[in-house]
């Protein structure tokens, strides 16, 4: 198992689907359903298999490959993980696998929908794998191109909209990025584009004016991604769009290429920057968090809450980040995966409710509890995973964030207790909103939550349990490369 | 100055081979058109078959060329530099031949005729590319340009097409005589028209007023060619009017030898005073590449927004040419190269439409991926290598851009690069909007687009050349950077 090579199999899995799935005639909708979901089922296998391979105690990388590709100027195809980017590789596999199962209600262009998020998923796959600069940004742009189309086709009604603003806000962001790339490349003896080795020569090579425009670059393209207050204003607009298994995979995993971005790239290669950028990045965590928990407070339409909400969980990413202690990074990290997961089910809920009512609006969403219970009981444990209760991942990301921050930043740290009270109460507001009361007469009778939907739902919400009592599962993967990086930024 | 290659100058005429049996073969079709039977069965498809023929014929001649002498009398190097671009100029006549085939037809355009200035426009193209003289040079550059006025007239009966030839030769003849004056006080300010010989004088020239007045002039008269801002004017109309092959040719391969031409005229005679025209360069790459994004975004016609594209393109490659480097250097030759597949391929897109009779507004586009599945994929594969998306060739052509500006301290440069890209998504993806978003109009609903197969022959190839120059651009980069160091 360990002689195959694992992650292009991640990559080219689905990219084969996506091929061979061409051949299917379009009006075979179900059997173009079926066989996406089981292209998808195979990287959820790799990745288990890859789990029970993989040696957790590493800070480096495993599971390397590496092809040149244009050696006169040290571009390679070269693939590895570390813990970190395996936890994100193995929460792709899961909710990519999981969004083609809720995929099932698509019923326009039905094939070119499924041909399109395999093809997304080979591109994140390679995001999260490749550690080669040039490589890294083909998968990274690659995964704006289905992106685009799914929302422009599938979308709500200003979906067009939606999905060139999503296009051109990634894109000025991931352009500049090429340019620090280029610069990162030049100063660091311009013979090779991996990017553990640019890391590694970085601190010595870049030269004191060039560090801030580079390090300033890079970010600008991945806060884009998170997305970092001010960027943001694209993501209500491309989730409320978006149809549910797509605003699932952007919530869950597309919000992660940005911090990983982060976490991989601009930290690590830049730790001097990255030291006396702590605070402005911390600013911008708290910010996110604040305002994004106001904005979900103040949303009438559930899927505009739920990516307010999105906003304001992944501060908390950008706060560990800053705060540079091993416990803040870790948590960072967890919450990653936990708001990958928690976001999932919200958007997998909403879209239940939609199916069944057509309205996104909580005024008109009351008493769900007793319209349909079992949904209903599933968005309170969502809900509450999404607001911080103990025993579900969301309190260990948030709670661990905080406590390994408080000591670097007392004061924003208290600060942010507010955005913690916000977020229980725009929580509680949405179930209260959404599940209490008596229901709309035309709403009174309708399906509770079918064996698929139930199927989508089940294991996130076992993931979310199994993290929440039990977070060493992920912590242990994540801790060594996690204490490595805080010994590069923290100069040691 | 190599004294080697004046030694060996006398009038080697199998330096010119490729040109030699393109002139020919340019003969022969008109000859063919005078003499086959005006009523025989598939006449003007013979005639087009002819020049493919033909346009094959000189590719091969090109295998047969003697690498690194000069010839007539040192005015032309048959150098790497020389045989990249007659080898990009050729295949770019061979596709736009290969796209013309049904629409000449279609049209009932005199097909001897058309061919014959396709191939006189590409002998002229060659010799720009291989010139060492700025005489030759500018011969090379009235025979390409005299073959255009014509090809962009050639729709009689539309008034476009005779506006669009009416442009191009009024602002044209005038860019020629600026190019000439620039020519004028380079001779006066060094003794020669030899490029190797005004670099040689150059190093003893101190800038001054008139060196200036001659690098801008030059500037002038080439970026008329390559549609650089301010000289960009008759580009859109131009564009527009003229039939879509000769757009085509027009777009890439008028656009590929101005690119030579710069390359030789600044990289080997001006090489002394760079930093005179790095800046002016740089400057006059930003307001084109700007001004094209801008101005492409409120295009309705596709044609039209592909002019403006085809601006901006030119800002990015006059980006790398600013940057005054090998890197640069290169830089411009693999973005030429790039250009031609992606430029001609959406082109040959249009012309497959307007052979059903169809507009090319983008609405007349709307719908074309659920009408031709393949034909829309080609379109959008082609936009995105223009856009600039990984791992396509325009993308390396990009990427290598911001490498050389970056490498010669140009960040700013590259920096207003990625800014104007970004706006570029505007418009293509308008593009692939119509075509993969919008409904298509109830009466084309279902209706195929029927390419025929030489159309398609020639959309393969652009398309292959697309993906192999982004899947290897390790070769390509090599020949042009080989090509660099030999300059």
């Amino acid at each position: 198992m360990a002689d195959l090579p694992m992650l292009s199999l991640l990559i080219f899995v689905p990219l084969a689907g996506a091929a061979v799935g061409l051949f299917i005639p379009a009006e075979r909708e179900r059997t173009i359903k079926i066989y996406a979901m089981a292209v998808s089922a195979i990287p959820v296998v790799l990745v288990a298999a890859m789990w029970a391979a993989f040696e957790p105690g590493s800070a480096g990388f495993q599971f390397k490959e590496y092809v040149p590709w244009v050696p006169s100027l040290g571009i390679a195809y070269s693939l590895g993980v570390d813990g970190i980017s395996f936890a994100l590789i193995a929460l792709s596999a899961l909710v990519f696998f999981l969004a083609f199962l809720a995929s099932f209600g698509i019923e326009r262009r039905v094939k070119e929908f499924f041909i399109l998020v395999l093809i997304l998923e080979a591109a994140v796959m390679g995001v999260f794998a490749a550690l080669d600069y040039v490589l890294f940004y083909v998968f990274w742009e690659a995964v704006l191109i289905p992106m685009y189309f799914l929302i422009a086709i599938w979308g709500g009604p200003r979906r067009e909209y939606a999905a060139i603003k999503f296009l051109i806000y990634t894109i000025v962001g991931s352009l500049l990025m090429v340019v620090a790339i280029v610069a990162l490349y030049l100063v660091t003896g311009a013979d090779t584009f991996s990017i553990p080795e640019i890391a590694r020569r970085a601190p010595e090579s870049v030269p004191l004016s060039w560090r801030w425009w580079i390090f300033l670059g890079l970010f600008l393209g991945f806060a884009v991604k998170v997305p970092v207050w001010p960027f943001h204003t694209w993501l209500p607009d491309a989730h409320v769009e978006a149809p549910t298994p797509i605003s699932v995979i952007l919530a869950a995993i597309l919000l992660k290429m940005g911090t990983y971005g982060l976490v991989r790239i601009s930290q690590p290669t830049l730790p001097e920057v990255a030291r006396e950028f702590a605070f402005a990045l911390a600013v911008l965590g708290v910010i996110n968090i604040i305002y994004g928990a106001l904005a979900a407070m103040a949303q009438k339409d559930f899927k505009k809450m739920v990516a307010y909400s999105s906003v304001s969980h992944m501060g908390y990413v950008l706060l560990g980040l800053a705060a540079n202690t091993p416990a803040a990074v870790n948590a960072s990290v967890f919450q990653m995966v936990s708001h990958g997961l928690i976001s999932a089910m919200l958007f997998l809920l909403v879209g239940v409710f939609y199916d069944r009512t057509h309205t996104r609006e909580m005024e008109r969403l009351h008493g769900m509890y007793l319209a349909a219970p079992m949904a209903g009981v599933i968005l309170a444990f969502a809900g509450m995973g999404n607001l911080g209760l103990p025993g579900l991942s969301g309190f260990i990301g948030e709670f661990f964030t905080l406590l390994g921050s408080v000591q670097v930043f007392r004061t924003l740290v208290y600060v942010t207790l507010l955005g913690v009270v916000l977020t229980a109460a725009f929580n509680l507001l949405m179930m209260h909103r959404v599940l209490m009361g008596r229901p709309r007469e035309e709403f009174a009778v309708m399906p509770d939550v079918s064996p698929r939907e139930l199927a989508t739902l089940v294991p996130l919400m076992a993931a979310t349990l199994l993290l929440g009592i039990w977070p060493s599962v992920l912590m242990n993967l994540t801790n060594a490369p996690v204490m490595q990086l805080v010994a590069k930024v923290g100069g040691m | 100055m190599n004294g080697g290659l004046a030694l060996l100058a006398n009038t080697n005429m199998s330096v010119i081979l490729p040109e030699i049996v393109l002139t020919a073969a340019g003969l022969l079709l008109l000859l063919a058109e005078a003499f086959l039977p005006q009523r025989a069965l598939g006449r003007t498809g013979a005639v087009g078959g002819l020049a493919v023929l033909g346009a094959l014929a000189a590719l091969a001649a090109l295998f047969r060329t003697p690498v690194g002498v000069a010839g007539l009398s040192g005015t032309v190097w048959s150098d790497g530099f020389g045989m990249f671009f007659r080898a990009v100029l050729l295949v770019i006549l061979v596709m736009v031949v290969l796209m013309s085939v049904e629409f000449v037809e279609r049209r009932k355009i005199p097909a001897g005729e058309f061919y014959a200035l396709l191939a006189f426009a590409t002998v002229g193209a060659m010799f720009m590319a291989i010139s060492a003289d700025l005489i030759s040079l500018y011969i090379g550059l009235e025979l390409l340009s005299i073959s255009s006025y014509v090809l962009a007239g050639f729709l009689r009966g539309d008034p476009r097409s005779g506006e669009a030839a009416i442009k191009y030769f009024l602002t044209g003849a005038m860019a020629s005589g600026i190019l000439l004056f620039g020519i004028s006080l380079l001779l006066g300010l060094t003794g020669s028209t030899n490029l190797r010989e005004v670099a040689g004088a150059l190093s003893s020239v101190p800038s001054g007023a008139a060196l200036f007045a001659a690098l801008v002039l030059l500037t002038g008269g080439l970026g008329f060619k390559l549609a650089a801002v301010p000289f960009h004017l008759w580009a859109p109309d131009t564009y527009q009017g003229a039939p879509t092959p000769v757009t085509a040719f027009l777009s890439v391969g008028s656009k590929g030898a101005a690119v030579a031409a710069f390359l030789r005229i600044f990289f080997v005679g001006l090489d002394p005073v760079k930093p005179d025209w790095g800046f002016l360069l740089a400057a006059v790459s930003v307001l084109t590449m700007t001004l094209g994004n801008v101005a492409a975004l409120h295009q309705r016609n596709v044609k039209r927004l592909l002019a403006y594209s085809s601006i901006a393109q030119a800002g990015y490659i006059l980006a790398a040419l600013a940057s005054a480097n090998a890197a640069g250097f290169s830089a411009a030759m693999f973005y030429v190269a790039a250009y031609a597949f992606m430029n001609v391929g959406a082109f040959a897109v249009l012309v497959a439409l307007a052979n059903q009779g169809e507009g090319d507004d983008l609405d007349d586009l709307a719908g074309l991926a659920r009408r031709e599945p393949v034909l829309g994929f080609l379109m959008f594969l082609f936009l995105l290598s223009l856009l600039g998306i990984p791992p396509l060739a325009g993308f390396w052509a990009k990427f290598f851009v911001f490498r050389a500006a970056v490498d010669a301290g140009l960040v700013w440069l590259a920096v207003a690069l990625a800014l104007n890209s970004a706006i570029s998504v505007g418009y293509y993806y308008a593009v692939v909007k119509a075509m993969y978003v919008s409904p298509a109009p109830e009466e084309r609903a279902g209706r195929p687009v029927a390419a025929g197969l030489l159309l398609q022959v020639g959309l393969a190839l652009a398309a292959a050349g697309v993906i192999v120059l982004g899947l290897m651009p390790e070769t390509f980069l090599g020949w042009a950077m080989l090509a660099a160091q030999a300059r």
